[in-house]
């Protein structure tokens, strides 16, 4: 069996295989400020008085806040009241961030466990061989009634990544290098696997910096086995036990030299458009954005900091930086880093998605062009229709804010 | 069943920042959502379409504001 099909089964209490259409319990319900308040007003239409079990379920504003505007506080007041009132998880601003860098840290996710969360990054928490992912609002509002979700049991995707890291070459190169490999739907509706000797290396930050992306191949979930790496990650985090989930089964394996790829930029209008960084050098930017649930870890901005310290930000360019969640801008902020970046020039945002979708806290106008460290680069994602944005790892994002244009870290350091 | 209209085609990969650019998603009320309607993929569109039009699409995936956004036209 795969391990998406023992992970399901087991909250099934039968053996389901792929291709099965089940109900299945889940461990835990996650939506946001965009996506809560739809969720709220399903559950109270389909006549719901009582949440399955609140501690299962979490309610995160971080799409829009510290909230833009008079909409938006609507939106999060309604999430408040609702948390208030069926005694769930909420996480306000200043206490929490990021959602799905939020989550895992807090120890809520752990291995073997299924969740589903009404946003498409959902598929984060794979990295921890948690069945994770996105849902709609009204799936998410059933599952907040009922403890339960419908699936289809997905097939499963391995890929196995071999050979030596070049300087540079993060977790995002690796996801990107992928994407572009299978394009967007390459992966459609099956579990992504990543494993292989580069992956048993990884920090638990690239892990999810990878898993966060299968979404953009249509990946299910993003998956990786539990080792000493995610056991270490979970010690001080965890307050459950949790299984040992260990590879089983694949559909299908591709293999992927990893010391042949050079740090790798997705050009607009896809996360599949994927060129190396040393193609690009001549592009001109107007703005880098560092953060998001993709690459918003403190790992992210070691990285940054080491390009960008004691260098300025390009006149022409903005940087703005944005720890992913409170404890990230604490550490940042203990280790010096936060000092680094706003002596380079860069403005330092609290924890928010805000520009990742064009929302707020850095909107591209026209023609504008980003690189951001964030996961997609559809038309107008982060501001105007006629803006774009390349999506890139830390390190090349930070040389890049130096340059004024798309640049190698190699040129910087 | 027989569904008779005009037929308006869009193509593969119809991302839900196509259908619903994310700037408007602090609605969620599906007429005012539908003001904007498949504004990510051609800003004229929510002009172009009335009642009954009947869009096809090929891959594709959406949540549940898109799906509000189609069903607010």
């Amino acid at each position: 069996m795969t391990i998406a099909e023992r992970i399901i089964s087991s909250k099934v209490g039968k053996e389901v295989h792929s291709d099965e259409f089940v109900m299945a319990r889940v461990d835990l319900v996650l939506a946001n400020d965009i996506t809560a308040p739809l969720a709220i007003k399903e559950f109270q239409k389909m006549g719901a008085k009582k949440v399955f079990d609140g501690s299962k379920i979490v309610l995160v504003p971080d799409h829009y806040t510290p909230c833009k505007d008079v909409q938006s506080a609507e939106n999060v007041r309604l999430m408040r009241e609702f948390a208030r009132e069926q005694g769930v998880i909420f996480y306000e601003i200043g206490r929490g961030g990021i959602e799905h860098t939020l989550l895992p840290d807090e120890g809520l996710v752990l291995p073997g466990d299924l969740v589903v969360g009404a946003d498409s990054h959902t598929c984060t928490y794979g990295a921890l061989s948690s069945f994770a992912t996105g849902v709609g609002s009204t799936d998410a509002a059933f599952a907040m009634a009922f403890g339960e979700i419908w699936l289809r049991v997905p097939k499963t995707m391995r890929f196995i990544y071999y050979g030596a890291l070049q300087p540079f070459v993060e977790g995002k190169d690796l996801i990107l290098y992928t994407i572009g490999k299978i394009g967007v739907d390459g992966a459609r509706y099956k579990a992504m696997e990543f494993c292989g000797e580069v992956i048993s290396k990884l920090s638990m930050a690239d892990r999810f910096t990878m898993a966060n992306m299968a979404i953009e191949a249509g990946g299910k979930t993003g998956l990786i086995p539990v080792d000493e790496i995610t056991i270490d990650y979970l010690k001080r985090r965890a307050k459950r036990e949790y299984p040992i989930i260990e590879l089983g089964d694949a559909d299908e394996i591709m293999e992927i030299d990893c010391s042949q790829i050079e740090p790798q930029v997705a050009c607009p209008f896809s996360p599949a458009n994927v060129k190396p960084v040393k193609e690009l050098t001549h592009i001109r930017i107007d703005q880098v954005v560092i953060g998001s649930c993709t690459n918003g870890r403190l790992e992210d901005f070691r990285r940054a900091a080491r390009i960008l310290k004691g260098k300025k930000v390009h006149p022409d360019v903005r940087l703005i930086v944005i720890p992913a969640t409170q404890r990230i801008w604490e550490e940042s902020l203990k280790e010096g880093l936060l000092e680094i970046f706003s002596s380079a020039g860069a403005v330092v945002s609290p924890p928010t998605c805000g520009p990742c979708l064009g929302g707020h806290m850095g909107v591209l106008g026209k023609g504008e062009r980003a690189v951001a460290t964030t996961n997609r680069n559809f038309p107008g994602r982060m501001g105007h229709k006629d803006s774009e944005v390349y999506l890139a790892n830390p390190s090349v994002a930070a040389a890049s804010a130096i340059k004024g244009r798309i640049a190698h870290p190699e040129e910087v350091i | 069943m027989k569904i008779r209209g005009r037929a308006i085609t869009v193509g593969d990969n119809i991302d839900t920042d196509q259908i619903i650019p994310a700037v408007y998603l602090t609605s969620t009320d599906p007429a005012e959502l539908a003001k904007h309607c498949l504004e990510g993929y051609d800003e004229e569109f929510p002009s172009k379409i009335k009642e009954g039009d009947i869009l096809v699409a090929g891959k594709t995936s959406a949540a549940v504001h898109p799906v509000s956004t189609l069903l607010g036209r």
